[in-house]
């Protein structure tokens, strides 16, 4: 009898506590073990990393300095001159301008803190649909999933919805923007047709040839809430800066992760690959901005495993484990930055920036 | 403990039935059917503003009618359904304060349990907390599979199989809060009977009249897997005239296609249980819920089990109250700290625009924006 009134004792708490998780946003108690787990390793990681970084950027530092007087004198003069040639030209636009020269972020060590997370849809804008299943409810799901795992490990995580309620694209970005958000990750469930095979894909901002992805695009960008005015100035500086690099190897860490972590639980999962296409919620963000497909709505399978919270979790998972990898490639040089006594290869020069590459 | 100062209720939000129990001892069901007149005229001839229950089901043809809960959770889209489901669980709160004798009570000292189907999505959980809103005080959220079982003292190497309307949920007592692990819920439920019973009876005879409505009662009368007792033969009118076909072959399909994902699920959440106590699961395991009620369907889970080295399904024969009960005992055995931390916003405030509503009766109530006001004769059945 005792035992029994301990037990209850027990299911109440575990119930309150469940219901304590949903009021105040947190990952039910379930996963917290795991969670736990994760942030001592990662404390121990994170300890390891600091001691290299710091041994590291004292070298670097010497190291830079010689490399920066070498390659100023050899690609920032160019650059000067080009300018000036575009200034004076009487058809500024007959001229085109050569590819600014790439920064090469390996130079500097950066750091990933503001992570923008958006869930796809929302209020009367649905989305896709499986029987009993809405695609802005389960993005939400799984936005709010990915916030938590995020903020357990330190990120600071801006939403562009919490709720179930309508966002404009250019709200959505807006909201990015404003909140100086390092990263943009867009969360989307695809719809491919019954005959078409299952996967996850994940896209970045560019111009495709697809017809397919085209359509996709027209579709996504219903509601955009910009004029043409302003369309056609993000058009106009997309290319300038090294988002669409950061926001290519951004995508590939993602899918990446994805297709590795939910391959396992999903035999027959295909990897649709990293795309480009003209999303209108990538345009008007300014920072390294990507949008997961990350189930597909149109897949029997897949709806049936959507149903179950522990493969949204996995998705969130699979999406914070690629974020977190990118973030760990922007703190540990991928390649030697410098040629010591020599000009980098492809005329990099070394640009400070704010946490992330490109992210004003 | 000291919650005697509190209304405590336990609720079972269904798709087709909702019941409360209350800490007075009362317990009430009402069909989740909620309708508004269509017009003035109806408005006139039913002197409501809302009818909620059986009331509505009767009088359907002057409503617009809502069954605002779609798979145990509120409808997506509609704010009329969000409306819907507000004026439900205020009805329902309404019966057990009536018991209570506690007439103007304010409803921030009424705390409540729900049950939703055990794999609600989060958000969903979300907008019930809000639909209760200035309804309640304190409110917890819990799968209705668990509620089931606390209410049965089923706590230890249990399975609890509760199908309704909307959903069939699977939960798997351990000892411990169930995870979601320990949880499944299927959309193969008493509704995708009915769909299929009527598709395929109008598909055999296309000239007979008959609705949705018809096709629920034929189950609930009729329902049955494996071998009929007796053929099922109903009563539809033909042309006009009242003829009887039978429907036994369609009754039998419709219900048996339950049984693949019901077993399938069975089986893998068996599985799932640490090996030692498998065998024990097996031979706990409580089929509950209206859907429950099919004729046969014990037993034949009861041979998918015979697969895997055999079980017992025990069928609760009265499932009206068992999870409402269940949800009342959480309510009363949960700390008062605990509830004070559950609070519910009070800010949407019942009756606030009743005026309004009531003030121009010229107007097509069908056509009106829903109001989040709630009449006060609102009455249904009990």
């Amino acid at each position: 009898m005792a035992n029994n009134s301990r037990l209850k004792r027990r299911l109440v708490s575990g119930a309150i506590s469940e219901n304590l998780d949903l009021i105040h946003g947190r990952v039910p108690n379930v996963e917290r073990p795991r969670r736990r787990f994760l942030r001592l390793s990662t404390r121990g990681a994170v300890w390891a990393a600091l001691v290299l970084v710091l041994t590291a950027s004292t070298l670097l530092i010497s190291q830079i300095n010689r490399a920066l007087d070498q390659s100023l004198a050899e690609t920032a003069k160019p650059i000067v001159l080009e300018t000036l040639t575009q200034r004076g030209s009487s058809e500024p636009t007959s001229i085109s301008l050569t590819e600014p020269p790439k920064i090469n972020r390996a130079l500097f060590p950066l750091g990933l803190e503001r992570v923008v997370v958006d869930a796809g849809h929302g209020g009367i804008n649905s989305g896709t649909s499986a029987p009993g299943m809405l695609e802005k409810d389960l993005a939400l799901d799984i936005s709010q999933r990915l916030r938590d795992l995020l903020k357990a490990r330190g990120f600071e995580v801006i939403m562009t919805r919490d709720e179930d309620r309508d966002v404009e694209l250019a709200d959505r970005a807006h909201i990015a923007n404003t909140a100086r958000g390092d990263l943009f990750i867009s969360i989307h469930l695809n719809w491919l047709g019954r005959e078409a095979t299952r996967g996850v894909e994940t896209y970045y901002l560019g111009a495709t040839l697809d017809p397919i992805i085209e359509q996709k695009a027209i579709r996504e960008n219903q509601s955009p809430g910009y004029s043409l005015t302003d369309f056609r100035s993000l058009l106009d500086g997309l290319y300038r800066d090294v988002r669409g690099d950061e926001s290519r190897q951004l995508a590939t860490f993602v899918q990446r992760s994805l297709f590795r972590k939910l391959s396992q639980r999903s035999p027959g999962l295909r990897d649709r690959g990293v795309k480009r296409a003209p999303f209108m919620v990538l345009i008007g963000t300014e920072m390294p901005a990507i949008l997961a497909e990350v189930a597909c709505l149109s897949d029997d399978d897949d709806v049936e495993l959507l149903k179950q919270p522990s493969y949204r979790q996995l998705i969130a998972q699979s999406l914070f484990e690629g974020i977190v990898d990118y973030a760990a490639s922007l703190t540990v040089p991928p390649s030697p930055p410098v040629h010591i006594g020599a000009s980098p290869a492809d005329g990099s020069i070394a640009a400070p920036s704010r946490g992330s590459a490109g992210g004003g | 403990m000291s919650n005697n100062n509190y209304l405590q209720v336990g609720i079972d939000l269904g798709t087709s039935r909702s019941a409360i129990s209350s800490s007075t001892g009362t317990r009430h069901v009402v069909q989740s059917y909620v309708g508004w007149p269509v017009d003035m005229v109806a408005r006139k001839v039913l002197k409501r503003d809302v009818l909620i229950g059986e009331e509505a089901l009767e009088n359907r043809p002057m409503l617009d009618l809502h069954r605002p809960l779609e798979r145990g959770l509120i409808k997506e889209g509609s704010e009329k359904d969000t409306q819907a489901v507000r004026e439900l669980l205020s009805h329902l709160i309404d019966l057990a304060v009536a018991d209570a004798g506690a007439n103007g009570h304010d409803p921030s000292r009424t705390r409540a349990v729900v049950g939703v189907p055990a794999e609600a999505l989060r958000v969903s959980k979300q907008n019930l907390r809000q639909a209760m809103e200035g309804l309640v005080g304190s409110l917890m959220i819990v799968s209705e599979p668990f509620a089931v079982a606390y209410g049965l003292e089923a706590l230890l190497h249990t399975m609890i199989i509760d199908i309704g309307a909307g959903t069939a949920d699977f939960c798997v007592m351990n000892g411990r809060y169930p995870t979601e692990d320990d949880q499944r819920t299927l959309t193969n439920a008493g509704d995708a009977v009915d769909q299929l019973l009527f598709t395929s009876v109008r598909e055999r005879f296309p000239e007979a009249a008959f609705s949705m409505h018809m096709v629920r009662a034929w189950k609930e009368q009729h329902a049955f897997i494996g071998a009929p007792k007796q053929p099922v033969v109903v009563e539809v009118p033909v042309r006009g005239k009242p003829t009887e076909i039978d429907v036994t072959e369609e009754m039998k399909a419709a219900c048996e296609s339950l049984l693949p994902p019901l077993s399938e699920t069975m089986v893998d959440l068996v599985s799932r249980v640490e090996p030692e106590y498998q065998a024990k699961v097996r031979n706990n395991i409580v089929l509950t819920g209206g859907t429950g009620l099919i004729s046969g369907l014990g037993a034949a889970l009861e041979r998918t089990l015979a697969e895997i080295g055999g079980g017992r399904v025990k069928v609760m024969a009265d499932p009206v109250f068992v999870g409402s009960d269940g949800g009342l005992s959480i309510a009363v055995d949960a700390p008062e700290s605990d509830w004070e931390k559950l609070g519910v916003p009070q800010n949407q405030v019942l009756g606030a625009e009743e005026g309004e509503s009531k003030a121009d009766e010229s107007q097509d109530l069908s056509s009106q924006k829903p109001k989040l006001g709630k009449s006060k004769d609102g009455k249904g059945d009990s």
